[in-house]
């Protein structure tokens, strides 16, 4: 319960301060959210796997979001734009595969 | 994760401080992925609203055309100042023409006597009891005024102007083949004292009318002449206007 009231207690600080976030962090926000979302849906899975660890989520969760902008950046920076399409892949195909396990599970089909 | 507590429960019994722990970062971290999600939704809300989401390459495409339309439009500004100044400067030509047309029509105007005019001038009578006075005196008046610089003049309600003809014999005078009848009066607009002066030098119009027997003449000088009438204007049949050298 706990997490469901603080995630909508999130996405209410984000729309009452959006403008809080510099504009120069455009290129960079999206793949962060892609990571955190690749990250809840991987800790969602190993819930339901019984393999789930506080630790290991919240580690992964800021640490792959912090990786995915650090590699956009570096793209940048190197000249790559289009790495963020690389990461865009990665994380897409990892939400996928999660939501997959999450669904064989749930299902069993 | 609502079945979070169902299937944790027996697992952190026996440890509530580490499992409220954990509940406690799990929410933060989904806090702040709320926070991220709703952050980038709005920001790309208006991204999309300001193009700037386009690459790089197609915002160098929109600057060039927006650069290529400004200066079209730049160049479209100069030409367009250019046609305002030619068209003001033209305007003011022709006002210059029309202005020029406009007083040399009043001059011919005055000149052919198509007018009424008003102005500081003179107003003789002739008088001529025993009708001694023929055309030739009018016509040497006539004469001594223009000398004199009148502007305009008029003899018994006749317009004297460039075409005007004094015929006929004493008592039945016909100034330009209208006839006129004694007292005659004159009435000329020109610097007043000196047409006045013109009319009395010796040998001059008073002298003359002093030869004639009978004949007397009264000058005044007046501030404001009115001569009405008008004369019509004569049609050319012969002569043609040439190209001026």
């Amino acid at each position: 319960m706990l997490v469901i009231v603080s995630l909508f207690a999130g996405i209410g600080l984000g729309v009452a301060f959006h403008s809080a976030v510099p504009f120069s962090w455009a290129p960079y926000l999206p793949m962060a959210v892609m990571a955190a979302l690749d990250s809840v849906f991987g800790g969602l899975r190993a819930r339901l796997e019984g393999t789930f660890d506080d630790r290991v989520f919240v580690v992964s969760f800021l640490s792959n979001a912090v990786l995915a902008a650090l590699l956009v950046w570096a793209g940048i920076r190197l000249g790559v734009q289009d790495i963020a399409i690389a990461v865009v892949v990665v994380f897409g195909v990892r939400i996928f595969q999660n939501l997959a396990a999450i669904r064989r599970f749930l299902f069993h089909a | 994760m609502k079945i979070r507590p169902e299937t944790d429960a027996p697992e952190t019994s026996g440890r509530p401080r580490s499992r409220s722990r954990g509940q406690i970062a799990i929410a933060l971290t989904l806090a702040l992925l709320g926070f991220l999600l709703a952050t980038q939704l709005r920001a790309q809300q208006g991204l999309t609203q300001r193009l700037s989401i386009e690459r790089e390459s197609d915002l160098g495409q929109i600057l060039t055309q927006l650069t290529d339309r400004s200066d079209q439009l730049s160049s479209e500004i100069v030409d367009l100042r250019v046609k305002l100044a030619q068209a003001s400067g033209t305007q003011a030509q022709q006002h210059a023409l029309i202005d020029d047309a406009r007083q040399q029509l009043q001059a011919l105007q005055i000149l052919l006597g198509l007018v009424p005019v008003k102005g500081p001038g003179i107003d003789m009578v002739f008088s001529d009891p025993q009708g001694t006075v023929g055309p030739d005196v009018f016509l040497d008046t006539v004469q001594e005024l223009r000398d004199a610089g009148a502007e305009a003049i008029e003899i018994s309600g006749v317009r004297i102007v460039a075409s005007t003809s004094f015929t006929g014999s004493p008592r039945a005078i016909l100034v330009n083949g209208q006839p006129v009848r004694a007292p005659y009066e004159i009435k000329a607009i020109g610097q007043s004292s000196t047409l006045a002066e013109a009319m009395r030098i010796p040998g001059g119009v008073v002298d003359s009318l002093a030869a004639h027997s009978g004949a007397s003449v009264r000058i005044s000088e007046e501030g404001s002449v009115s001569i009405q009438h008008v004369s019509a204007l004569q049609e050319f049949v012969h002569a043609r206007p040439t190209a001026r050298r």
